[in-house]
Formats: structure tokens, sequence, C-alpha cells
């Protein structure tokens, strides 16, 4: 089974995304969270993708994924962002994270989660 | 030039329309859908030097060796992909494109400002084409940075203005003299922190703070709280000049402060700056100054120049007040003896101490002074009394009978004192000094110790006075006083109902003294109270006597005097004495003068209702010679009225003397008073007063005051 | 009226619209522009009133691009105008000390309103498969109540889709307003549009 956790502040995002996941994924769990607040008590499950918004209401999407570096320090984590701002792609870079920019995140998406599972 | 036909609007030709684009003062260029070049027009030509011909068809980005903006490539393409209109401001985009206006500019290359627009051109509903307009805004941009210079050139104004002030107010606060603005109403408007500091108040205080507060002379001359600080200026004739104010702290102590004042050029809101010094230790160091050159630094007495001070100023209180002034010189005898043979150490301490001793005689406003080496001088003020000074000279000496105790040595000194009385012999205070001076010299050479006057006839009487108040002293003491009974006869009964007692002194030297002469001795020395109450106790022994010899119903007058009628604050002390001899008060007649009643008619009122209310009878004497008060005559609690013999004289001829009497016997009986007329000495006085319904009488024609066993025996033998 | 999918969808648009925004007006001023997540509600024209908030005497600046095709309408930017002042004086390099705008710092901040609004139009355009094109940015400044009237001038009965929307460029934080004005029958087109996206997403 797939555990996936897909972190995004809107509806339409999370359920496009997890449609998405499903696709490639046809045996995923997956946890949908809408603010990094929600995804905190997940931090020490080790999920095997994790898809995180990058403007979030609260802590950020970065913040987020430093924390889950932490904890799990080869985690899979695609930053999907609306914001393709160089700024954004070098803070992605620097914690050597994927980055997918909104609209068009299906292919990326799908090449993400197609990428081989850690477990 | 591939564009779509289109239908010639307003009757213009498609040539016409054609110039016009190329005459546009803007350029203008158009891109076909794969951005090419399609129209450039004259304008483009001229500023880019690339001409139509070699645009057209080429790519736009191809013209330019460096291409073109990310920007506008971004807007061309989303123009022709999406419709969308973009406009690259001059701010946000700094030369699109390389175009210039002019060969010198291009030569220093500075280019065109540029505002481009880009724009999709339709034909139906599809884009075929790319509209892009540039537009020269270098005028803008020039008015842009004229507008900007001047801004900036009010700005460095207001700067310099901001700097300049900054140093004043730099200048302003490194002052060590507070300096304090003001405005008409008195409000605080800048200071500097020694402003603060000296008025102890916080910076905070300080800026709600008003100068009325501030400033003494200010607050007392704005007690209603209405006068605005101009008028308070023209009041007090504050100029510009340096002027010694007062300065307030906010527990209302005050501290002495020089104060400047300039007005402040400020018609909107017209105020005042204000320098304003401490100056406490400067005044300190003045008084002590002051001090030091008025006072005699060995003794501390007054020195020469304020002792001078002073006497003119006594001399002019006794003009005003009536009475006197007194001058005594004083000298220390054989004083140059001492200080030669035990040394000038011992000299200075026997005069210290020679200071002390007759300091602690005088009272708190005369002045000792101290003149010479071992001349003194003293100034009595307000003094009632020319014999005064003798007494006080009498005491100094004594004072000097006891012996000094000069650092191991004891030293017996005596004085020689002048005296100058003013109003007196001298007609100028020099003559005053001079003359108190040859009066001192007197003393001296009749034989030390002594006092002298400088008028000789003064001596002498000062001399009897004071002997016959030492006398007084012993009188009582050496059982010198007798009392006299003289009868006060009713004319009603014909019987002899009372008698008034009166006080003679046997002097073993002098013989008989009269009352007249030794009273007011006795009053002025204050020896009054124990002849008074030597008399009030004899009186009531007397009542007594007269008592036991029958007379129930006998009363003895006995007079109180002025002086003593304060004394008698407690009617309990007369009751005590009255009852203490056997008898009771409604034995004793109390005579008071009617000056002395009415003199405080409200303690009188009240003193006389306690001892009218202990039983005491009480007796206006001397009825119609003081001032009475009619209206309050009622309110005192009387029994008799004695007229005054000076009444009684005249009658029965003279017609005022008839007149006044009348009225006085009738007044009393419709205020139900008994009357008593004194000094009766003839039949015809007595007819008239018994006529008259008198009450009763008192004179020689009924008797002439005796000694305590005779008048039992006339009162037994005429009763 | 619209379902809290839609809501949430045409939320997401405006949010990767100004993220395009954000990307494309960094490159132009060469710094780092930030943007918030906006709030998006579907009001009339007295519940705007309300929600700005502006007294009518109020000094006011507008930027507005007007919409044909398949999305006919107006976006319009509103600033309060001191907020307007001080972004078009951070955008000038040169230091202007001026209490106005120029015409040039005008053009700017109509440039820059003008591609925030257009990125979101064609972030809309693009996933929900319309067309729309656009007028150049046009800027009012002025009283409250006269620049409304002229802005807005459309039937107050009307629905207005307001995005609440803050952005900081050159540490400057700004609040701008950002409405969208169409007529009924665009409003329902546009849902429909919405409709259709999400259906195609797999997500109902």
């Amino acid at each position: 089974m797939t555990r996936i956790l897909i972190v995004d502040d809107s509806l339409t995002m999370r359920l496009y995304i997890s449609t998405i996941a499903k696709q490639v994924r046809i045996d995923s769990d997956i946890i949908l969270c809408a603010s990094a607040e929600e995804a905190i008590p997940y931090i020490d499950e080790a999920f095997d993708y994790y898809s995180l918004d990058y403007t979030l209401p609260g802590m950020s999407g970065i913040e987020l994924a430093n924390k889950i570096l932490h904890r799990h320090a080869i985690a899979k984590i695609v930053m999907v962002t609306g914001n393709k701002q160089e700024a954004v792609r070098s803070r992605c870079d620097a914690i050597k994270i994927a980055m997918i920019v909104k609209p068009d995140i299906e292919e990326p998406l799908i090449t993400f989660f197609s990428e081989e599972k850690l477990t | 030039m591939n564009h779509s036909p289109k239908p010639v609007k307003n009757g213009l030709s498609e040539e016409a329309i054609y110039e016009a684009l190329n005459k546009s003062e803007q350029g203008i260029i158009i891109l076909s859908s794969t951005c090419k070049v399609e129209f450039w027009n004259q304008w483009m030509e001229l500023t880019s030097k690339i001409s139509h011909a070699s645009a057209i068809n080429q790519l736009l980005s191809s013209l330019f060796p460096q291409g073109l903006t990310k920007r506008m490539s971004h807007a061309i393409n989303m123009a022709l992909d999406s419709g969308r209109s973009s406009l690259l401001s001059q701010k946000l985009n700094k030369y699109p494109l390389p175009l210039y206006s002019s060969e010198t500019e291009r030569e220093s290359d500075n280019p065109i400002n540029q505002m481009v627009v880009i724009k999709p051109l339709y034909c139906g509903n599809s884009i075929t084409n790319c509209l892009i307009s540039v537009t020269d805004v270098s005028k803008s941009v020039n008015r842009e940075k004229v507008l900007q210079e001047i801004a900036v050139r009010a700005q460095a104004g207001v700067n310099h203005l901001r700097n300049s002030e900054e140093q004043i107010r730099t200048i302003i606060e490194s002052a060590q003299d507070g300096i304090i603005t003001f405005s008409e109403d008195g409000s605080i408007g800048q200071f500097n922190s020694a402003a603060a500091n000296l008025f102890q108040l916080s910076h905070s205080a300080m800026r709600s703070a008003s100068i009325f507060n501030l400033i003494e002379d200010f607050y007392l001359a704005n007690s209603a709280g209405l006068k605005k600080t101009s008028q308070i200026i023209k009041e007090q004739n504050i100029n510009s000049n340096v002027i010694e104010l007062t300065g307030r702290r906010l527990d209302s102590s005050t501290f002495p402060i020089e104060f400047t004042l300039s007005q402040l050029e400020r018609p909107e809101n017209p105020g005042y700056v204000s320098i304003i010094r401490d100056i406490t230790s400067r005044k300190q160091a003045e008084e002590r100054l002051e001090a030091m050159a008025q006072y005699d630094t060995l003794t501390g007495l007054a020195n020469r120049s304020l002792f001078t001070e002073r006497l003119k100023h006594a001399i002019k209180n006794t003009k005003r007040n009536s009475n006197y002034t007194i001058l005594l010189f004083l000298d220390l005898d054989r004083f140059k003896v001492i200080n030669d043979t035990l040394g000038h150490e011992v000299g200075d301490c026997l005069l210290v101490e020679v200071a002390k001793r007759i300091s602690n005689t005088l009272r708190n406003n005369d002045t000792i002074a101290r003149i010479g080496g071992d001349e003194f001088t003293i100034i009595l003020e307000n003094v009632s009394n020319s014999i005064t000074g003798g007494r006080v000279a009498e005491k100094i000496i004594k004072k000097f009978d006891t012996p000094f105790d000069i650092l191991g040595n004891k030293l017996t000194v005596s004085v020689s004192i002048g005296i100058a009385t003013h109003p007196g012999a001298a007609n100028s205070i020099t003559e005053l000094r001079r003359n108190a001076d040859t009066a001192m010299y007197k003393a001296k050479i009749s034989g030390r110790n002594k006092y002298c006057y400088f008028t000789s006839d003064m001596d002498e009487e000062t001399k009897q006075r004071l002997s016959l108040e030492t006398d007084l002293r012993k009188a009582i003491k050496n059982n010198e006083f007798t009392l006299h009974l003289q009868p006060l006869f009713n004319l009603k009964t014909g019987t002899t109902t009372g008698a008034e007692a009166l006080i003679r002194w046997q002097h073993p030297e002098r013989g008989n003294i009269p009352p007249a002469q030794f009273i007011p001795v006795a009053e002025d020395c204050g020896h009054i109270a124990e002849v008074g109450k030597w008399v009030f106790l004899n009186a009531c022994k007397l009542a007594k006597m007269i008592y036991d010899a029958g007379h129930k119903e006998f009363r003895v007058s006995i007079n109180i005097s002025p002086k003593e009628f304060n004394i008698y604050k407690s009617p309990e002390q007369l009751v005590d004495t009255v009852k203490s001899a056997g008898i009771e008060p409604h034995n004793i007649d109390l005579e008071i003068t009617e000056g002395c009643i009415m003199e405080d008619t409200k303690m009188s009122i009240d003193l006389l209702s306690k001892l009218s209310d202990a039983g005491f009878h009480i007796s206006v004497d001397d009825f119609g010679t003081g001032y009475s008060s009619l209206a309050y005559l009622r309110h005192f609690p009387l029994d008799v009225l004695k007229i005054d013999q000076s009444f009684i004289r005249d009658l029965p001829q003279d017609p005022d003397a008839i007149a006044i009497s009348k009225a006085i016997l009738h007044l009393a009986h419709s205020l139900r008073l008994r009357v008593v007329a004194e000094g009766v000495e003839t039949q015809e006085q007595m007819e008239f007063l018994k006529d008259n319904k008198c009450d009763v009488i008192q004179g020689y024609h009924i008797a002439k005051p005796m000694p305590a066993e005779q008048f039992i025996n006339w009162l037994n033998k005429n009763h | 009226m619209i379902s809290e999918l839609q809501s949430d969808y045409i939320k997401e648009l405006f949010n990767v619209g100004m993220g395009a925004a954000a990307s494309e007006l960094s490159e132009l001023i060469n710094d780092e522009v930030f943007m918030s997540v906006p709030s998006f509600q579907l009001i009339n024209w007295q519940q705007l009133n309300k929600t700005l908030g502006y007294q009518p005497s109020e000094s006011v600046t507008m930027v507005y691009v007007s919409m044909d095709g398949q999305l006919k309408g107006r976006g319009i930017l509103i600033y309060p105008t001191t907020a307007s002042l001080e972004l078009a004086h951070r955008l000038s390099e040169d230091f202007s000390p001026l209490d106005d705008l120029t015409e040039l710092e005008e053009e700017a901040l109509s440039e820059i309103s003008g591609i925030i609004i257009n990125n979101i139009i064609s972030t809309i355009c693009k996933q929900l498969n319309v067309n729309a094109h656009t007028s150049l940015p046009i800027c009012e400044r002025g009283r409250w109540d006269s620049i409304a009237e002229k802005a807005i001038d459309i039937d107050t009965s009307h629905k207005i889709m307001f995005i609440g929307m803050y952005f900081s460029i050159k540490h400057k934080d700004l609040k701008g307003e950002l409405l969208f004005l169409q007529d009924g029958e665009t409003i329902n087109e546009l849902l429909t549009h919405t409709t259709n996206a999400l259906k195609k997403m797999g997500v109902e």
C-alpha cells in the first residue's frame, strides 16, 4: 500500500492531486490536509510521497518540508506552487526537493508519483 | 503590407489612413501573427535608423542587436496568443528599443525615453496582428525631473531649516541659564533643561506649566488669574534689562532670580522669551557681606552703621506714635586697665560677656550696639514713659554687681551710663547722640557705676519716681497702708447704708501720699495688683467688722482699678476672699469707673455678669466723665450710677449742671438703677438732690473719710 | 448559486494567476514579490461598498482593464491613494518627494496593475478554456464616490467577484482590492466552465 500525504489549502487542488495520485498508485492510502498545522500530527509517520503546496495559511510549505526532512531524511517531497519566482526555486533546490508550477501539474505529478517508492 | 482589406471609414481612403499612420508623431509597428514586421512608420525609421524597406518582413527581435526585452517579447506573445493588451511604462522598462532622437543623441548613447503600448489587432474574432506603438515621453521625464528638483530643493530647505533649528536647539539646551518662552496666557512654549532644573520640574510638568506659577511676581500680580502676561509686564515695568525677581517652585518655596525678557517676533501668537538665572548663592553672599557690614564681628551686636540706621528708624516711629525713644550710652569703667594688664584676649572675652549680660536685660525690639572699643549704645523704642530709661539703666548697673569670670580671671566691672530722651532737649539726632554722650561723661566724672540723664531735673524726677516705686513695694510689708471709710447716706431712709473704702498711704519719711499720686505709679510699675488685693481683702475685713457691730444690711464699696479689672478674670477669687473674711458678696459693692467699663464692652459685660451672678453689687463710678455708650448701658448688670462730683459741685445754681444731673437721675431711674451723688458739700445741694429723687449722697456735707474705728463709732452714733 | 467546490476552484485559479503575476512582476522590477492567499466572495454592490469601507470623500486610485469575448466585464484594482503613492515611489529608482503621482508614475502603476489583472485573466481563460481579450489598463484617481460611479457603471443588482489581495513589493506591504465585474450571464458562463473543468480533473 502506498501512503501519500497531500497538503494544499485549495479543496479543488487536494482532490485533483489525489485523483492524479490514484491514477498512478491505485493502492494508495491518501491523507489530505488543508494546512501545514493539520499535517503536523502525521510528521512521525513515514509516507511514500509528499505533495506540499508552497503558499499555505500559517506555516509555509517550505517550513513543513524542512520538518519532514528532519524526521525522514530521504522523504520524497514535491513542492506544488503557483509562484514560479526564482526565490522559490532556489529554496526548493536548497533542500533538494522538486518543484512543480501550477496550473500544469498533471504531467509532472504523474512523473513524480511514478518514481520508485522507498519502501 | 499584407493587412486584410478593411472597409474605409468616414470617407477616408486607405492611402489617407496609411499616411496618417506613417506620419504619426508616435512610432507605429504592426507585426504579423508570426512576429514579422508588416508596418514600420517614419517615426520608427528616423529614430531607429532602420528604413521601412529593411524592416519589412523581418522578425522584430532580429532587427536589433540586443534583441527584445523579455517583457516585450512576452507582451507581444500574449497579444498574439491571448489578445492581451500591455502597457510598458517608462519607469519599469528603460529603453525597450534602441531609439534616438538625433545623431548627437545616438553618438552619446542617449536613447529616447519610451512608453510602449502593445495591442492585438482583430479581423472579426481572430487575432491577426499585433500593434506596437512607441511614445516619446522625454518631455514628461524632464517635467518630472524639474518637479523632483523643486521638491528636492524644498526638502533641502526644510532640512537646512531643521538643521539650523537643531543647532539652535543644541545651543539653547547646553546653556546654563534657564531659557523659557511663553505666550500671552502664560503657557510655557519651549524651554531648556536648565530651566526645568531651576524649577525642579520634570520635562512633561514643564511643558504644561504656566509662567504665572513659576515667577512669584507674576503670580502675585495675577491673583484673579485673568491677566495677560503683556499686561503684567507693562504694570511691573519689566523691560529688556536684567531685573531681580523671585522664582517659585512647586512647593511654593521661592528663590531669587535674575530675569531678562525679550519679545518674540510672532504676530500670530505673541509671546516672550526669558532668560532666568538662579542667584540664591549670590544673594546669600550679598547678605553675608551686608551682615558683616552691619554687625560687630566680636560681639555680634549691631555695629555703628546699623545703630545709626536703627536710631533714625526709631525717631521716625516716635514721631508717628507720639511716644518716646530713649538713647543710652554705656562705657565700661576702667576697661583700658584690664586690657593692658590682662591682655586683649581677656579684654575681648569680657566684651563678649558684657554684651550678653546687657542684651539679656533688654526687650526684643530694643537695639544694643557696640560702637567703639568698650562703648555700647542702647536704643529703647516705643517707650511710653521717659522714666523707663532710668529703670533700664538701674537694671543694667545691678547686673554688673556680679563679677565676670573670664578665662579664669574674676573681674569686677562697672559701667557708666548716659541717658537722653526724645522728645526732649535735643533738636536733631546728632544732638541727641551728643547729649547721651555728655550724660555718660557726667556719670563718669561724678563717681562711675551710675547713670545720668542729660537734663538734671530728669535725674531728680526719675529718682523720686523710682524711689516711690521701691517704697510702694515695701508699703504693704511695712503696713503703711490703711483704709478709710466715707459714708453713703440714703436720702430716702435718712440712714447710712454703706461706705466707700479709700486707701491711704502713710509714708514713714514723706508722710501722707495721696492716692492720686501713688495709684498711677502703682499701675505703671505693675504693683497695682498687690495693692488692689490688699485693698479688697481689708475692705472685706472692715465689712465684717461693721456686720459684727450689728449693721447687717451694710454694704462696703470697693474701687476696682481699670488695671486690676483685667486681673480679676475669675470672680471665684473675689468670692473666696469675701467668704474667707466671713461675709457674703452682697455685702460688697464693686465700684468701677465708667471709662473702664466702656473700654471693652463685651469683656465688661461678661465679667460684670459673672460678678453680679456671684452676688456682688456693681456701681459705675464717675458717671458722666467717660464715653458711655447709652446703648450698652442697659446691657450691663448694674445696680448704681455714681454721678461724678464735677456735676454736683455747680448745683444748684448752674442751669447746665441742673439739667445734666436731672437727666442722669431720670436715666438711671428709667433703667431701674439707683443713683449716688458724689461730692455733696452743701445743704442746698443735698436738698436739690433730695427733691430730684436722688437715692444716696456722699460728701463732706455728710462726713469726711474716716479710719475704721472712728467710722464705726460715727455709724453707731448717727445710724 | 455557487457551490463550495466551484468557489474553491475559482479561488485556486486566482491564486495561480496571482502566482504568475508575482513571477512576472518580480522579473520586471528585479526583486522578490510576495502575494498572499486571496479571499474570494461573490457579493452585490451594497455588500462590496460595506466591505471596502471607503469614506465617500476618501482619495482612491483605481486601475481597470476591460474584458471582451467569452468573459465580458472589467477587472479593477483599487488602492487607497496613499498606498498607491508609496508603491509608485518605491518603484521609481529616483527619489520622488512629491505627494502626488506624476504621469510616468501613474503609468508604472497602471502597468503593474495590468500585469496582475491580465495574469489572472489568462490563468482563468487557460484553465477554463475560454477566451477574453483585454484593453489597456486605465488609471483613475479621485474621491471614492465619484470613482465608484465611473468604474462600477453596472447594474447594482449584479454580482461582483471580489478578491481581497495582499502583496508585498520592495518591502512595502500593500493591500489592493481586486474586483471582477461581470453581468449575470457572464458569471453563469464562468460557473459552467468551472464545473466542466472540475469534471475534467476528475473532481466532483
